[in-house]
């Protein structure tokens, strides 16, 4: 059989026009987000033996090819979780940094204008109109630590509500996965089309978390996330899922479904957004509000503690300014227990010294007969708490408070000493008159033992007989060795004012006032001298309370008042400044993977350009070959007539 | 290596986006004026910044509080150097009236002037400040803390207390802002010591009692004596000292006014000869009160009986010295307002030093320096317009513009 030089040329045109095909494919693509240049490969046909030679039979296009670096593309993948993961946590930060820094002002503002009342009072501690305007500058201050705890809040809400959207769009992407992955099943050969397809959106996917991809046959990939999540298998969708938190609920939980079963997944290993928010939930927001409380909780604690050290306009002894840190609304909601416990235990929190807290939380811990131990969740460092009655003591500043029920084996509850008092904290006295500038002296015998502490409660009448007053101090001795124990009072020259008399702990009431024995220890001969005379102008416990902005009275005697908060402040704007740094590296490093994916995959229009001429001229060559053919053809058979 | 049209575009735009980018954030300092505007931007900056900030709240309330001290130690010290002069001025009104030319209606009108200057001293006493607060009741703001009660002649009642106010004007430091009037009008020291001595008319001889003091705590029995001056036939007094139950607790033969009188631990000095039949008593006053001394004063002056007798001349002489007594309690507690007006003075200039120093260093810290911020926006401008006209350029250029 002779060379067919039609035939030849057909399969040269053809293939001609499969390769512009390709090339005009990649043009009009060239802008497709994950679109990976096509080449179209070209192969001679067998060839055909002639007498001793053997002479080719044209060529024809063997394989479309889509170029398609699997390493570059995982690098990208990478390369785009470590950066979504970053800027989603520089974005967070900087918003509550601007909260700290701009927004937040008016709390340390608020505390400084409470002390500069405090101090125009110590001036002035008659004057209604300066304590009428004291107790604004405290109410102040309660509003404006209620204001910041509702805007980290509303971060939090934020934060979860991003959470919700992601979830959602994850599982968006999983069904559209596992559907791309039947298509992908159905067919031997790959569409790369539909590749293209699956890689977006695993590109997308890793935005949101770690994608690791298991490769299965005919290009169709099962998609993990984190290396702990199925969410794609073959072409069956998982899905991704919130829930209330345990134990507290607004604190979201990720769950992943099977079906139907529904496992909870651990946000900590899935990086990019995901990861990012939770840690930022977990690590920054909750902590900063857990501070905030604690700066509400001293500042309630101290100026409560000193209210009761004195005597209000009225000579009475002071109540409250702020309202109570263990008031019992506000002691249940700082411990959680988690959904799964199998005892019925109800908890609650005391906080027995506000200096001591830390801020933190804590979880605790029960195995059965009668171990009880306190983990801190931050350092890890594990207290054992002791039983005492009904409480579980040796908590740093707090204790808890078995209210109801008791606790099973293997119980777990999360213990926040802190939380709720920056929304609970406001200013429950109404009258200008209650602020306790004037202080009344009781001091202690320098031979006492120290076991014992004495509180004065209320004055009942200040015109009783023996009323202790500046020139006829009342001394009065306490035994507690015995049962009951009794006081015995001494008059301002020494002279016994009756025999020892048996009191009902922990008050006595005599003489017009009624003040409680605090006993550590038994002793025999504690004596407290008391002089509880007021005038309006005394203002030693107003300079006591103006002392506060001075005095460390948190964090174990190292920080002031304001201290607290600036140290929150300061706390965010480093981690705000880290942040920032690691965008800058992430961004380098998805810049320098992106790069390699396109120098490999992306579309360059000259290259196509010049490949439009070149593929055009090979089908104009080709077709020449036919004219070729059809003149040698007109030639044989004009030669022959 | 391969490069794409995404890839090409992608870096031209990715420069011209970072350009903006930084100039938007030195626009953002230009018009706040501050390097730092949140903990974010330079954390360690951030804080020195809130410790500076901190501080100079302090400094400012520190401030305030001086200010506050420094209205009241004037008001004080300005009514005690009235007061001050006022007695100085009634001590030569006795002066005056002791001079035996002087004629009864004479003597009763300057006791009349003397009844005058001492409401004036008791009206400076009981003044008010600008709230109605009573400068001198030591806590006891609300209550008059001087009045004379209504015996003859009339004694001082102090219904204030002893309270100082304090204010805290420096770390640490609680100053006093006022001065309790017990100790500026109360508690002048006794002139003779422990014991106040009650001359009687029947006296005779003209004698004083120049100091009568505790001498020896360990046999000290407190309680009212009186001395008898007796003859003792031989030209001369014996003494004999009763005590309130009338036992004899001394007896000095021949009395001489050289020697001093001991006895339970107290001993009496005598100035002058006293005559037979002479006899005084005392009783234990450690303080005299300057508006009593004063009230005692016209008492004597306005008595025609006494003025120019033996007893008047003694009690005169235990006036005068209860009288230099209470001027100088009234200048000591002047001088203690003055001493802490001086402090706070003091403090007030190291208050503003330091408010200086940490204002400077703030601005150090925060403040932008706008000199080089605006040659670094210029720098990102230029930057900035290279980047652009470049990917005009570069993006121009094409092969399908010559196929």
């Amino acid at each position: 059989m002779a060379i067919d030089l039609l035939t030849i040329a057909r399969t040269g045109v053809l293939a001609s026009q499969s390769q512009l095909g390709v090339t005009s494919n990649n043009i009009a693509n060239a802008n497709t987000a994950g679109y990976h240049r096509q080449v179209a490969t070209q192969t001679t046909l067998e060839s055909q033996r002639l007498g001793n030679s053997f002479y080719g039979t044209g060529t024809y296009v063997s394989d479309v090819k889509r170029i398609y670096n699997d390493y570059a593309a995982r690098e990208l993948r990478i390369g785009q979780t470590t950066l979504s993961g970053a800027e989603a946590s520089y974005g967070k930060l900087s918003e509550l940094d601007q909260l700290f820094s701009q927004i937040g002002k008016i709390v340390p503002q608020s505390l400084n204008d409470l002390f500069s009342g405090l101090n125009s009072l110590a001036d002035l501690p008659a004057d209604l109109g300066i304590r009428s305007s004291t107790l604004n500058d405290a109410k102040q201050l309660a509003s404006s630590l209620n204001q910041m705890q509702a805007n980290l809040n509303g971060q939090l809400s934020q934060t979860n509500d991003q959470i919700t959207g992601m979830t959602q769009r994850i599982n968006e992407i999983s069904t559209e996965l596992a559907n791309l992955n039947l298509e992908l099943m159905k067919s031997p050969n790959q569409d790369a089309m539909l590749l293209d397809k699956q890689d977006a959106l695993v590109q997308e996917l890793s935005q949101y978390a770690q994608v690791n991809v298991i490769p299965l046959d005919n290009g169709a990939k099962s998609i993990m996330l984190g290396g702990s999540v199925m969410l794609v298998s073959g072409e069956i969708a998982m899905t991704m899922d919130t829930k209330t938190g345990d134990p507290f609920p607004n604190e979201l939980q990720l769950m992943s479904s099977i079906g139907s079963q529904s496992v909870p997944a651990d946000p900590s290993k899935l990086g990019g957004q995901l990861g990012a928010l939770f840690e930022y939930r977990e690590q920054t927001l909750i902590p900063a509000g857990l501070e905030l409380d604690q700066l509400a909780l001293g500042v309630a604690d101290s100026f409560n503690k000193l209210q009761a050290q004195g005597f209000d306009l009225n000579g009475q002894v002071g109540v409250d300014i702020f309202k109570d840190i263990n008031d019992p609304l506000m002691s249940l909601g700082r411990a959680g227990g988690y959904s799964d416990n199998t005892g019925n235990a109800t908890l609650g929190v005391n906080i027995d010294d506000t200096n001591l807290l830390t801020g933190g939380a804590y979880e605790l811990s029960f195995t059965a007969p009668a171990t009880y131990e306190l983990r801190d969740t931050q350092s890890g460092a594990i207290t054992p708490l002791t039983l005492n009655g009904s409480k579980l003591e040796g908590g740093a500043g707090f204790s808890i408070d078995i209210k109801a029920g008791a606790m099973a084996s293997g119980d777990r509850f999360v213990i926040r000493p802190t939380a709720g008092a920056a929304n609970g904290i406001e200013v429950v006295m109404t009258d200008p008159k209650g602020i306790a500038a004037a202080a009344p002296k009781i001091t202690a015998d320098a031979a006492n033992s120290g076991n014992t502490q004495v509180k004065l409660t209320q004055i009942t009448n200040r015109s009783a007989a023996n009323f202790p007053v500046t020139g006829s101090e009342l001394t009065i001795q306490l035994d507690t060795t015995v049962v009951p124990p009794t006081y015995e009072a001494f008059d301002a020259t020494g002279a016994s004012l009756g025999a020892a008399a048996p009191y009902t702990p922990p008050s006595i009431s005599a003489f017009g006032f009624t003040f409680e024995v605090e006993s550590s220890g038994a002793a025999a001969g504690d004596k407290f001298t008391f002089d509880l005379s007021f005038a309006e102008g005394d203002n030693t416990n107003a300079v006591a309370m103006a002392k506060l902005s001075e005095t460390k009275v948190m964090n174990g005697g190292k920080s002031t008042l304001a201290d607290v908060f600036e140290n929150t402040k300061l706390d965010i704007g480093s981690k705000t400044k880290a942040a920032e740094v690691r965008v800058g590296s992430a961004e380098a490093v998805y810049q320098q993977a992106y790069a390699r994916v396109e120098s490999e995959s992306g579309v360059n229009l000259d290259e196509e350009a010049a490949n439009l001429m070149r593929f055009q001229q090979a089908y104009q060559a080709s077709a020449r070959i036919m004219t070729t053919a059809q003149e040698i053809f007109d030639t044989l058979l004009t030669s022959v007539r | 290596m391969r490069l794409s049209s995404a890839q090409i575009f992608n870096q031209s735009i990715t420069s011209v986006l970072q350009k903006q980018t930084a100039t938007s954030k030195i626009l953002d300092q230009l018009s706040t004026g501050k390097k730092v505007n949140t903990a974010g931007d330079d954390p360690v900056a951030a804080l020195g910044i809130d410790n500076l900030n901190q501080k100079n709240a302090l400094v400012d309330q520190f401030m305030r509080n001086i200010d506050y001290a420094t209205n009241r130690l004037g008001v004080t010290e300005s009514k005690l150097g009235s007061a001050e002069d006022l007695a100085g001025s009634m001590r030569e009104q006795v002066m005056r009236a002791v001079n035996g030319t002087l004629s009864d209606s004479e003597r009763q009108m300057i006791a009349d002037e003397m009844k005058g200057s001492l409401d004036e001293l008791l009206s400076i006493a009981n003044s008010k400040d600008e709230s109605g607060n009573y400068l001198f009741s030591g806590f006891s703001t609300d209550k008059e803390p001087f009045a004379f009660d209504n015996s003859t002649p009339p004694k001082i009642v102090y219904s204030g207390d002893s309270g100082t106010r304090n204010s805290l004007v420096q770390t640490g430091v609680a100053l006093g802002t006022n001065v309790p009037g017990d100790m500026a009008f109360m508690k002048a020291p006794n002139g003779l010591g422990d014991y106040s001595v009650n001359y009687l008319a029947s006296q005779q001889g003209g004698f004083s009692v120049k100091t009568a003091k505790i001498a020896d705590q360990l046999t000290y029995v407190a309680d009212t004596y009186t001395f008898n001056f007796s003859d003792n036939g031989a030209g001369g007094v014996d003494l004999q000292v009763l005590d309130s139950a009338n036992n004899p607790v001394a007896n000095v033969a021949n009395f001489d006014a050289s020697t001093p009188v001991s006895f339970n631990g107290i001993e009496v000095r005598i100035d002058g000869k006293p005559s037979a039949g002479d006899s005084f008593s005392m009783e234990p006053l450690a303080e005299v009160s300057i508006f009593d001394t004063l009230s005692n004063a016209i008492a004597l002056i306005e008595d025609p009986n006494s003025a120019n007798t033996p007893q008047g001349r003694a009690q005169l002489a235990q006036i005068l010295n209860n009288i230099d007594s209470g001027v100088n309690q009234i200048s000591s507690a002047r001088s203690v307002a003055g001493n802490n007006l001086k402090a706070v003075e003091s403090y007030e200039e190291t208050h503003t030093e330091e408010k200086v120093v940490n204002t400077s260093a703030l601005s150090l810290l925060e403040d932008l320096d706008y000199a080089s911020a605006i040659t670094e926006f210029e720098k990102q401008q230029l930057a900035l317009n290279a980047v652009s006209s470049v990917f005009s350029k570069v993006g121009s250029v094409s092969l399908f513009d010559y196929i």
